[in-house]
This record gives C-alpha cells, sequence and structure tokens, in this order.
C-alpha cells in the first residue's frame, strides 16, 4: 500500500511522536503547544511537509503527510491539528500569494513564529489600513500571528490588536484553546486575488482529517487491547470474555478496512474523500467511546490517556464538518439529485 | 396506565424550578473548573426538602430534574445519603442513630466504598482486609473512585474477613463496616480530572491499620456482598434516573436548537429529535416500572438493571446524537458539558456489561 520512503516518514513520524509526545500528551491538553514542542515539530519537517524545500518545506506526498498526521494523533490528536493548521496556513492560504507571504512562509515552515486563522466564519471589515469585526471561534487565540480573509478576495495577516472576548468551555482539543475574539489592527493585505471564498479552512482536508480521525481509532483500538490483556476480572483477562474480544474484532476489521479505503483515494475534492472523512470521524466516535468503556473507572480519568479520544473525536466532528451542508454536497455528488427536504 | 403516581407533578415542579434558580451558568462551570463539590447547593437542596427519603418517588424526580439542569451539581446535591440503604436495611439500631440519622439530618454526609484499584465489576475479588483485633477489628486496603470520598465523615466499606470457602464461593467471607473519615489511619485524596461529573467528589482511599469497633459492623460478618448486591438493586434506580434526566436535558437542548434556528420542517432534525424523544420515553418507562416495584417493596434485579443499562446508554446517545447536529455551538455549549457527564453512566454502579450479566444470568436462573 505504501512506498519506501512514505513507510520511512511513517516510522519517523512513529518516533518522533512516541519520543516528544507520549509523555507530554496531558500537558499539552492544560498548557497548549509551547514553544520548544513547535520548533520540534518545525526541526522533524512537519510544519512545512508538502511544501516545496525552496520554502523550507519537506515537498512530502500527501500519503506521506497524512502518515505523519496519523501517527502524530495516536499520541496528541491536539498536535495532530495543529499540524494541519499550520499546513494549511502555508499550504493552502499563503503560498497562494508568495511574492508577497515569503517571509512568512518560512517563519511558520520553520516554527519561528506561531499562527493562526479562524475556523468558520468571521466577520471583518477593512477600514483604510485597519481591520475591526469579530472571529466567533479562532483557536490559537494567543498566537503571534493571524491570517484571515477580510472578503473573499483580501486576504490580511494581523500582528496585535486581537481580544479575547470568551474562551470557549470546548469539547476537545483543549491544548489549542478555541476563543470569541474581536479585532481592532493594523492590518497587511497579502492579495488581491480571486480565491476560495470558504471560510472553512479544514473543508479542503477531507483527506487529512481523516487520517487525523483515523489515527485516534486505531490509538484507541491498541490502548483497549492492551489492557484486555493486563486487566482481569472474575479471575480471567479482559481478552477472555467473549463480548469484549469480538467487539475489539470488529473494530480491528473496521479499521483496517478503512486505512485501505482512505489511502487508495487520490483527490481531496472527491465523493470518496468526503465519505472517508466523514466515516473515520464516526469510527474515531465508537471506538474511542468502546475503549473508554474497556478501561472500566481509570477509563473516565485525563491521566489514563483514552477519554481524550472520545472528546477529541467529537469536537473534530464539529470542526470540520457541518453535517448536514456536508452530507448534502456528498449526496449531490452520489446521488445527482440535492436533497433539500 | 401511568406507572408514577400523579400528585409528583408539584413535587417536580419545585424540583425544576430549584435547578433552574440554583444551578446558574456560573456556577455549574465554576465547580466544574474547580472540580469543587458544592456544599452550598447540597444544603440548600437539602432545606428544601430534597433529600428525603421517606418519599422515594419525590427523590426519584427530583433527582432527575436537576440531572436535566445539570448533572454534576443535581448529583452532589442528592447523594449526600450514599449508600444508607445498607443501614436502613441492614444496620443495628446503634448504626441507624449514629450514622443514619445525622446523614437524614442532613448534618453528616456518608460514602459508599467498594471498588478498589484491582477490581470494580468482579466485587468479590476485592483484597482489603479486616482482621479480628481484641474486641474489635483492623481495616487495611485501598478503594478507588469513591464518590464524596473527600467530604463524606463516614463510609460504608467493602472488606474481606475471611478466606473464601472454595474458589466458587469467592464471595463468602466478606463484611460491611462502617468506618469514619476521622479515624487514625484513614486517608482519603481527591482524584482530580475527570472527564465529567466534576462537580461530584471522587477520591482514592487508604486504610492503614484503622481500628473498627465491633458494633460498626453493619449486619452479619462473612455477609457483605449480599447487602452490596441488594444496596445496587436499589441505587441502580437512581443511577438510570440521573441517566434519564441527563438524556431529556439534552433532548430539551436540541429541541430549543432546532427552534431557535427554524429547523422544523428539516426531516434530518425531525428523525433525530424523534429517535431522542421515543428512546428518552423507553428510558423513562423502565426506569419508572423499576422504580415502582422497588417502591412497593418488590424490587426486581432485572427490571432494575435493564433500567440501568438503557438509561445510561440512553444519555450517551441523545448526547452524542444532539452534538453531532448542533455542531460548534453544540460542543462550545452546555451539551458538551453533558456529552462529558453522561459517559460515567455507563460505568458507575455497574458498567453495561455487568448489568447485561445480571439481565440474563437471573432469566436463565428463574427457568
Ligand atoms: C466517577 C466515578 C465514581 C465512582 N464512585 C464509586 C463509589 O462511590 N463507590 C464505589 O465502590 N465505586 C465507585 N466507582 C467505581 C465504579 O463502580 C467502577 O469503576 C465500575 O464498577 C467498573 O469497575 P472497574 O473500573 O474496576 O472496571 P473493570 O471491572 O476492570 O472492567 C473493565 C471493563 O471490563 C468489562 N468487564 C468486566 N467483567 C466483564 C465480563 N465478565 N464480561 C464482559 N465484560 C466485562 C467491564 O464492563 C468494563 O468495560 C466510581 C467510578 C467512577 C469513575
Amino acid at each position: 500500500m505504501f512506498s519506501e520512503d512514505q513507510l520511512l516518514m511513517r516510522s519517523t513520524a512513529r518516533e518522533f511522536a512516541q519520543r516528544e509526545l507520549a509523555q507530554r500528551a496531558e500537558k499539552i491538553e492544560k498548557e497548549g503547544i509551547d514553544n520548544e514542542l513547535r520548533s520540534k515539530l518545525a526541526s522533524a519537517g512537519f510544519l512545512g511537509a508538502m511544501l516545496p524545500s525552496k520554502y523550507g518545506g519537506s515537498d512530502l506526498d500527501r500519503t506521506s503527510f497524512m502518515l505523519v498526521l496519523q501517527e502524530i494523533s495516536k499520541y496528541s490528536p491536539t498536535t495532530a491539528l495543529f499540524v494541519l493548521l499550520q499546513h494549511s496556513l502555508v499550504g493552502r492560504t499563503l503560498i497562494r500569494d508568495l511574492s508577497l507571504a515569503e517571509s512568512y512562509v518560512q517563519d511558520i515552515v520553520s516554527g519561528k513564529t506561531s499562527w493562526t486563522l479562524p475556523l468558520f466564519q468571521r466577520n471583518l471589515k477593512l477600514d483604510g489600513g485597519r481591520i475591526r469585526g469579530e472571529i466567533p471561534y479562532l483557536p490559537l487565540p494567543r498566537a503571534d500571528f493571524l491570517v484571515s480573509y477580510a472578503d473573499p478576495k483580501t486576504l490580511v495577516v494581523i500582528k496585535g490588536g486581537v481580544t479575547e472576548v470568551r474562551a470557549h468551555h470546548s469539547l476537545g482539543f483543549r491544548g489549542l484553546g478555541l476563543s470569541h475574539v474581536s479585532v481592532d489592527s493594523v492590518a497587511e493585505k497579502l492579495s488581491q486575488v480571486e480565491v476560495d471564498p470558504t471560510p472553512k479552512v479544514l473543508d479542503e482536508a477531507s483527506l487529512e482529517v481523516a487520517a487525523i480521525a483515523l489515527g485516534m481509532a486505531q490509538a484507541s483500538l491498541e490502548r483497549a487491547m492492551d489492557y484486555s490483556k493486563s486487566r482481569r476480572a472474575f479471575n480471567s483477562l479482559l481478552a477472555e470474555f467473549q463480548p469484549l474480544a469480538f467487539q475489539l474484532l470488529e473494530y480491528d476489521a473496521q479499521i483496517k478496512a478503512l486505512e485501505r479505503f482512505i489511502y487508495s483515494i487520490k483527490d481531496n475534492e472527491s465523493l470518496e474523500a468526503g465519505e472517508a472523512k466523514l466515516l473515520s470521524i464516526d469510527l474515531a466516535k465508537r471506538m474511542s467511546r468502546i475503549s473508554l468503556q474497556v478501561h472500566g473507572g481509570y477509563g473516565y480519568f485525563e491521566y489514563t490517556g483514552v477519554e481524550k479520544f472520545y472528546r477529541d473525536s467529537a469536537a473534530l466532528e464539529a470542526m470540520v464538518s457541518d453535517q448536514v451542508g456536508e452530507k448534502v454536497k456528498l449526496s449531490v455528488l452520489l446521488l445527482g439529485v440535492e436533497p433539500k427536504i | 396506565m401511568s406507572l408514577i403516581p400523579e400528585n409528583l407533578d408539584e413535587l417536580r415542579g419545585k424540583a425544576r424550578e430549584f435547578a433552574l434558580r440554583e444551578f446558574t451558568e456560573e456556577k455549574i462551570r465554576k465547580y466544574e473548573e474547580e472540580e469543587k463539590y458544592p456544599e452550598e447547593i447540597r444544603r440548600k437542596a437539602f432545606e428544601a426538602g430534597f433529600l428525603d427519603m421517606s418519599n422515594p418517588w419525590g427523590m426519584l424526580v427530583a433527582m432527575e430534574e436537576f440531572c436535566r439542569v445539570d448533572p454534576g451539581l443535581g448529583i452532589s446535591a442528592l447523594s449526600a445519603a450514599f449508600g444508607s440503604e445498607v443501614i436502613m436495611l441492614f444496620g443495628s439500631d446503634y448504626l441507624k442513630k449514629k450514622y443514619l440519622e445525622p446523614v437524614l439530618k442532613g448534618e453528616k454526609i456518608s460514602g459508599f466504598a467498594v471498588t478498589e484499584p484491582s477490581a470494580g465489576s468482579d466485587v468479590a475479588g476485592i483484597r482489603s482486609r479486616l482482621e479480628r483485633r481484641g474486641k474489635g477489628y483492623v481495616l487495611n486496603g485501598e478503594k478507588i473512585f469513591i464518590t464524596n470520598g473527600t467530604v463524606a465523615n463516614h463510609f460504608y466499606v467493602l472488606a474481606r474477613s475471611s478466606p473464601p470457602p472454595s474458589p466458587e464461593k469467592r464471595h463468602h467471607g466478606m463484611t460491611m463496616v462502617v468506618v469514619e473519615s476521622s479515624w487514625p489511619g484513614f486517608e482519603a485524596e481527591q482524584m482530580k480530572g475527570k472527564l465529567g461529573m466534576r462537580a461530584t467528589s471522587t477520591a482514592h482511599l487508604k486504610f492503614r491499620d484503622v481500628e473498627v469497633p465491633e458494633e460498626n459492623v453493619i449486619g452479619e460478618e462473612g455477609k457483605g456482598f449480599y447487602y452490596v448486591m441488594t444496596f445496587f438493586d436499589i441505587s441502580r434506580i437512581h443511577v438510570a434516573t440521573q441517566a434519564l434526566g441527563i438524556a431529556q436535558g439534552a433532548l430539551d437542548m436540541f429541541t430549543e436548537y432546532i427552534i431557535n434556528n427554524g429547523l422544523n420542517n428539516r426531516e434530518t432534525y425531525q428523525f433525530a429529535l424523534a429517535d431522542m424523544a421515543t428512546r428518552v420515553h423507553a428510558a423513562r418507562l423502565l426506569t419508572y416500572d423499576a422504580a415502582d416495584r422497588l417502591f412497593k417493596f418488590a424490587p426486581d434485579p432485572v427490571k432494575t438493571s435493564m433500567a440501568k443499562y438503557f438509561a445510561g446508554e440512553t444519555a450517551v446517545y441523545v448526547t452524542d446524537l444532539a452534538l453531532k447536529y448542533t455542531g460548534m455551538q453544540g460542543v462550545t455549549s452546555k451539551l458538551e458539558k453533558f456529552y462529558r457527564d453522561a459517559k460515567i453512566e455507563e460505568i458507575w454502579e455497574g458498567t453495561n456489561e455487568v448489568e447485561k450479566l445480571v439481565i440474563s444470568r437471573m432469566l436463565l436462573k428463574k427457568r
């Protein structure tokens, strides 16, 4: 299924995750991604994964990038989403007008400064050289720079002047933070070109999101399997109870099938990519619920490290898609008819 | 036929009013963030008459209505007498006077300590030891995940008092005792970082050579396992009710979302709503049916476990579906807390799997 280069990338990412994230994951949820981790992610080449090397990128193909996200997500979905967000910034947003943004791109890829962008709609207006307005859902609200569209054609970089109106109590990805902010700042215009006005950065990254969800499902399964082979009840290992074992078996099959499906898709805009995303998030949700359950009372505590998959998978579902809108779009691709009712 | 006595409407209304007034958004978040037991709210709920064990339907309805507004605060407010049923049913007059009365008067808080680091579902697998010494006993061991652990004045503790007579009779030789938290050798450490229910106190208890006087043995020595199971047949109805309240609360929020966003005519939302409402209704019928039997002194463990299992699953199902269709609004609103709170209902007081074991074993035994 994978080339040698891709397998190498996967093992690099796996080692990175085990070394840098396994012990730190709980701290990341509480304190966020600090400069040190950001530098390490940059040094590993993850922040500019698919960018050409002349901009400091790693020149990876999408499959390799997905493998990186999947491995990181197994330990820290927050970090995986962070990497995807940084990548979306450079790969999908700034890179479109490199003549203006080249120095910024290098800052992001090298982890020198921290960046963010609105997840959904924003209500910003350019007024002379200033930009004002509100952003209801901003991850990484304390990042050094904010990149946003001021209108469908104008991309701006905002430094400073971002005030937190309210920190959301967010279900998942707590290490990223999520705030409603108001903006009143000097704006540097980056582009005045026709760009895709879609407000949802993660919309164009179905396969990357699917890889993150797949990582969560796999990690949840692996932890449940490990635990079931060490925990005893009624003089037996948990793995010896048929309903528990059969459930893990069933999910192992589903995860393997999904992995093949995801990595067989070439086009991120295709029906299949959308389906893979929805399916993998759903699987991550169901698998994490089972994993938590297998861990019994321990599963309900953060220190066990499985409840975060339960929260993050449900949060991911909300962050990346409006369930209905997304499904309407995909149904049209499938049926050629718009389900409106 | 309605399973619930009609005269409960007024009590239900009173409970809902109390919860809406006292469980403000600010307090809900404060106790959750600080992971603090809401003593002030417990007191008020007691003074308002909601912790009245002589009125079991009243307590049940209050639990449902409280959890419908906020599960963490609701459970803390109404579980101050946790475990007291074992004293009511099996305790001596001395124990009733010394430990039950102050709890029923709202002066003291109790806890029920069975689970240990290495044994939860498998109650007979616990390792705490109760050994005779002189006229009394000495208790050694650990308990984990104990609700009210940092706030209770005393605990009903299960420990092994003699080795099992045979591998098949592991549940023999276990004894329940009352242990006060002020006694030497007792230690409670709060367990922080729960997925949900953060306003409930959860602790890791340690007993090091704790001296327990003979009169603190509940009922007969060696019968502790039986008392625990009898207790579960009662408490699981209350847990089913918590879950029912959570599911109803999520359904309320979802309904409001549909209306506020003008989605009444969209089938996706209509179907989701119908799905949730049907399950909530089924969970309510199962729960009230089990409660009705218990309150008529004819508890049916099969029906009780069915109610607990189904209601717990329904709480998770409904909160999940509601989140799915409310998107970012949902995951940043009170609904996200309900989603986290709900999951415990599939675990405590017998996991879903344990409930299924109870149901099927009893059904097969009857034949
Ligand atoms: C917040 C919280 C509060 C709690 N409060 C209290 C309290 O006040 N007092 C108290 O005594 N306990 C309390 N508990 C403990 C709770 O009751 C136990 O966690 C629960 O009974 C499960 O036990 P366990 O955690 O040891 O899981 P285990 O028994 O180790 O079970 C692990 C998994 O294996 C499954 N399993 C076990 N046996 C079988 C089988 N035969 N077949 C199939 N599957 C099986 C279980 O269903 C579960 O999914 C609390 C727990 C929490 C999280």
